[in-house]
């Protein structure tokens, strides 16, 4: 079947509902399996005593926060050249998804930041360009919520994800051209296969564990948010109301 | 705590998604019935 067949939102519903179940399962196995994994079953660092332990929900949260915003990017595009609805709705559905994570990296980020830099915040190129994001985020969600025609919300927030997308690539490549500032480079490369950089080898597992297990979950609430969206759009067909 | 806030977040962000397709679900049924 072509990738483009799912367009069609009764093929989209089709397969989703069937795939659904197992990636709830998937999901919830990885994702529990890696942070009880990092939480309770690694040690502590020499440096940093427990307090390491928070990587295992601030990298993974980045990592989602940032693959989200360049989702909703490519949903926006495929929106704005062959007017497919289902991806427009995707787009839609993964902003509040990415919001959330990017608020829980900056989160955990500044409190892991207080004893580790000694303070909460400061303005180095990936936390500013990741705030930049997070406002993008908001900016975007509202003017979903502002625009009452649904074909009008869509091009202009497509717009706004394109956009907004150039501080989703900053925030990830950012130390390479800048300064480096004082949050580290990068600590998993995915070249041939993850690679641990800057990370010992004793928390890197539950570390990928935990991101795969990031990852399924969005994927899985964006195709619960997405099937919601569609159902939604029916009932506004039949009823005449909003949702 | 920053594992706590993490937690809580992600517990609230499924919450909103699975409660509001529930919700939704349930009135495509009932319109749907109502129209039939």
């Amino acid at each position: 079947m072509a990738f483009w067949e799912f367009a069609n939102p009764k093929r989209f519903m089709g397969w989703s509902g069937r795939a659904l179940p197992w990636l709830v399962a998937l999901t919830v196995i990885t994702l529990c399996s890696g942070l009880v994994w990092g939480f309770a079953f690694t040690p502590n660092d020499v440096r940093q005593g427990s307090t390491v332990k928070i990587i295992y929900l601030h990298v993974p949260a980045a990592w989602i926060g940032i693959n989200a915003y360049l989702m909703m990017f490519v949903g926006s595009l495929i929106w704005l050249i062959r007017r497919h609805h289902v991806s427009a709705l995707a787009a839609k559905v993964a902003a509040p998804i990415g919001l959330t994570m990017t608020l829980i990296a900056l989160a955990t980020g500044a409190i892991w930041g207080k004893p580790m830099w000694g303070t909460y915040w400061v303005w180095d190129p990936r936390l500013t360009s990741f705030l930049i994001l997070f406002l993008f985020y908001l900016g975007y969600i509202a003017l979903w919520a502002a625009i009452e025609d649904a074909d009008t919300a869509a091009d202009l927030t497509s717009v706004l994800a394109i956009v907004g997308s150039v501080f989703a690539i900053l925030s990830r490549y950012a130390v390479y051209f800048w300064n480096q500032g004082l949050h580290q480079g990068t600590t998993v490369t995915v070249t041939d296969g993850a690679q641990q950089d800057n990370i010992s080898s004793a928390f890197f597992q539950p570390l990928i564990l935990s991101m795969a297990g990031f990852s399924l979950l969005f994927v899985t609430l964006v195709l619960v948010g997405t099937r919601t969206e569609i159902r939604a759009r029916r009932l506004r067909v039949i009823e005449g109301r909003d949702l | 705590m920053a594992y706590g806030f993490g937690l809580l977040a992600l517990a609230v962000l499924v919450g909103f998604y699975v409660s509001r397709n529930a919700r939704v679900r349930r009135a495509l049924l009932n319109a749907e019935t109502r129209k039939t």
